[in-house]
């Protein structure tokens, strides 16, 4: 019996539509589990004030190999998931606030608002492991920092 | 000259001599061809299946290679401009890095203060 359409033609069908698929599949944005950190940077030591912790050796040892500061203390932490739906706005303080929005395939926009204003927008693709920090001068020669990551699972 | 105008042609050899050699000639013939209902060999049909396939398998690791030598290599401390940022108010200023060693990208933003 004589086939109809031939293998190779089927076969270079099947693919393409794989290729189309995983395509995609891999754009669909997935929902993302974030940390935002704001951190507070000095040489001086530890000031008397309960509200100030001790950031993660990890990301200690990350800010001290690129900042000149000594000591980095965390201001407030928060844990968030992030869906496709809608950016997420995450007060840091009284004065700081971010917005973050899920572009998908592992990127985001980060807006940092100081004051209600906004300061600064960053897209980025972000990654295990990896580190997202807006950063500034403050007073008596210290820094803030938020630090945003992806939770490790 | 017969009846019709046709002109009489005398064989060489017998009539049925004749026949005999066209007979002989097709059963020569048939068994030097195989038969069109005979079964293909199995190793005919693997060829035809192997050499689609490894040409699609080449295909794609040909694509898989060129995406991966395709992203450049980047430097363990270098400006960012591989991504947008933007600075709207007047009075701040920033600029992006990036740490290889620390696996971080980092928006330095200056407000200017004295």
């Amino acid at each position: 019996m004589k086939r109809l359409v031939p293998f190779w033609q089927l076969a270079l069908a099947a693919t393409a539509v794989l290729i189309f698929y995983s395509c995609v599949l891999r754009s669909a944005p997935a929902d993302l589990m974030l940390q935002a950190q704001l951190v507070w940077g000095t040489n001086n030591d530890k000031p008397d004030d309960p509200k100030l912790k001790d950031v993660d050796q990890k990301v200690k040892d990350k800010l001290r190999g690129v900042f000149k500061w000594k000591n980095y203390f965390e201001v407030n932490r928060q844990d968030f998931t992030l869906t496709a739906s809608a950016p997420r706005k995450v007060k840091m303080s009284d004065l700081c606030e971010i917005e973050v929005q899920n572009l998908g395939n592992s990127s985001v926009e980060l807006k940092l608002y100081g004051k209600g204003k906004m300061v600064v927008r960053k897209t980025q693709r972000i990654k295990s492991g990896e580190l997202l920090v807006l950063a500034g001068d403050d007073k008596n020669d210290t820094a803030w920092f938020v630090v945003l990551s992806l939770v490790e699972k | 000259m017969q009846a019709g105008g046709e002109l009489e042609v005398t064989l060489p050899e017998t009539g049925e001599f004749y026949w005999s050699k066209i007979r002989r000639q097709i059963e020569l013939e048939d068994r030097r061809s195989p038969s069109i209902n005979a079964p293909e060999p199995v190793s005919a049909r693997w060829v035809r299946f192997v050499t689609p396939a490894g040409a699609l398998a080449a295909l794609a690791l040909f694509v898989v290679v060129a995406l991966k030598h395709s992203e450049p290599p980047e430097p363990r401390l270098a400006l960012d401009d591989s991504h947008e940022i933007e600075t709207p108010l007047e009075e701040t200023s920033s600029f992006s890095f990036r740490s290889e060693a620390a696996a971080m990208t980092v928006v330095w933003v200056d407000s200017h203060r004295e």
